[in-house]
């Protein structure tokens, strides 16, 4: 066994500089030899180009997105640089840290700041180094193999979440649908019934904007903004939902038995890229029929969603969670008791709107 | 030391808390537990955010809750000291909140009082717990058996 990395004297932020120059000129230098695929999107109303150093990881990396793509013209707002050891054989430089410094979820605390973010997921599987100072991030994935169908279909979810911070944006757990004009946030647990009600929608005059992962606008006017173009169903309930269920040959499957179905193929039209909130459902299935929406406390969908989403990145959460908490002050909260009849959800969310309209 | 007399502090920044609607939600970003307190709870958090000592935090349920000063007293001192095994408070270092605090809320009327209770959830902890960067070598790298060369091209 190796003996531990010697604690290095630099400080955090020049440790995380090395690392992240590094691990940039490494890729520039996999991009020099695979050649470049690059891919601009707007997410949260702001660009962001992925470069890929060759094309191994392009479409585990970008599919998600293809609802938000943009044409590449002019300088983007923000670059997520690429590279994968299998396709490229550059691997990462070396550490800057001790292992007493990685904490929870992979971050490396200690050498993350306002401006500077890092995470290794275990074993030898991907690195994000971000630096707001250089525009950039940078993602070394071990190979194609190592990329899980979740990440698929949520790529570079915690990269997305820590750029979005600077845009006024935070990630929760959530989702979202609703109008131009106005719509509502779903928040709750796992397997409380947000893929299901927001699903729902996709056959009626409502747009989507996400079932589980969503940005959420802290300002004074609280917006949802769309992360993937992709929604999950575990495979039992996928009948439920015949145009979904038609298209399950293309679905991917993830380890916890649910159907993932990239939805700019199916019904790209019903996508939004995001929408103002008006207000924020719990939801409720009731084995009944119809479905109502009555009202709600705000701690009830603040109790739903907050300590989830805060404790999923311990250094991210401290935003999210307050952002949560200021976004919901200003949105009436609603129970959403959904039936049997899935037309009937949107019905009753279409009417809640008109209502606060 | 004189307990009424004791500030007492939000463990930050480990600590964090929102309240809303009478309900206050604290995480505890280093377990990974988290918190709820209702109603007379959520006020005597306040009084803690606001640096406010036990006697003035009394004082404070008092004011919001049909309750006599005793009692008041009692029941801030169990819940301060809860929160102190929770390590979600410390005793605070400093001033006190009579000269450093955030104003303390006006009462609307005096509500019913019921014991605060401190309720705690865990089914986040795993989440942290199984996270696989502690299954790692010492080294302080995603190295698997023999891919040491690798990881430095």
């Amino acid at each position: 066994m190796p003996d531990p990395a010697p604690a290095d004297p630099a400080s955090a932020g020049q440790r995380f500089d090395d690392f992240f120059s590094e691990l940039a000129e490494r890729q520039a230098r996999a991009e020099r030899e695979a050649g470049t695929t690059l891919r601009r999107f707007r997410i949260a109303g702001r660009t962001v180009d992925i470069r890929f150093a060759g094309p191994a990881m392009v479409g585990l990396m970008s599919d998600a997105f293809a609802h938000l793509a943009v044409p590449a013209e002019g300088k983007a707002d923000f670059t997520f640089r690429v590279f994968d050891e299998e396709s490229t054989g550059l691997g990462p430089p070396r550490p800057r840290w001790n292992i007493e410094e990685q904490y929870s979820h992979g971050e490396v605390s200690s050498l993350i700041d306002s401006q500077r973010y890092l995470q290794v997921i275990q074993p030898r599987r991907l690195v994000i180094a971000a630096s707001a100072g250089a525009g950039e991030a940078v993602v070394w994935v071990s190979g194609k193999a190592e990329i899980k169908p979740w990440e698929h279909a949520a790529p570079l979810l915690t990269l997305v979440n820590w750029w979005a911070n600077s845009g006024g944006y935070v990630y929760v757990h959530a989702g979202a649908v609703g109008r131009r004009e106005g719509g509502v946030l779903i928040l709750g647990r796992s397997g409380a019934g947000k893929s299901h009600t927001a699903l729902a929608c996709l056959r009626s005059d409502l747009l989507y904007v996400s079932d589980d992962h969503c940005l959420l606008g802290t300002g004074a006017r609280p917006k949802a903004a769309s992360m993937y173009a992709t929604g999950k169903l575990f495979t039992h309930d996928a009948p439920k939902f015949p145009f979904l269920d038609a298209r399950r040959d293309r679905a991917i499957e993830t380890h916890e038995g649910k159907l993932v179905f990239f939805l700019n193929d199916i019904c790209p039209d019903r996508l939004a890229p995001g929408l103002p909130l008006k207000a924020v459902l719990i939801p409720n299935p009731t084995g009944r029929r119809e479905t109502e929406i009555v009202a709600a406390p705000r701690s009830a969908a603040f109790f739903a969603t907050a300590p989830v989403t805060a404790l999923r990145w311990p250094s991210l959460g401290r935003a999210a969670f307050t952002g949560i908490a200021s976004a919901l002050k200003r949105l009436p909260s609603y129970r959403i008791n959904t039936g049997t009849d899935l037309r009937g959800i949107p019905q009753a969310i279409g009417a809640l709107l008109d209502r606060l309209a | 030391m004189d307990t009424q007399a004791a500030v007492f502090e939000v463990n930050e920044p480990m600590v964090i808390s929102e309240t809303i609607d009478g309900e206050t939600v604290i995480i505890n970003l280093e377990y990974g537990t988290y918190y709820s307190l209702k109603q007379v709870g959520a006020i005597i958090w306040t009084g803690i955010q606001a640096r406010r000592n036990v006697s003035d935090i009394a004082g404070l349920v008092q004011a919001h809750f049909d309750v006599e000063a005793g009692r008041a007293a009692a029941e801030v001192a169990e819940l301060v000291r809860q929160l102190s095994e929770e390590q979600l408070v410390r005793p605070a270092s400093g001033a006190a909140g009579g000269e450093t605090g955030a104003p303390l809320p006006a009462p609307a009327a005096r509500a019913s009082f019921v014991p605060p209770a401190l309720e705690k959830f865990t089914d986040m902890e795993a989440m942290l717990l199984l996270d696989p960067v502690h299954d790692v070598d010492e080294e302080g790298w995603p190295h698997l058996p023999g891919k040491d060369g690798q990881a430095n091209a």
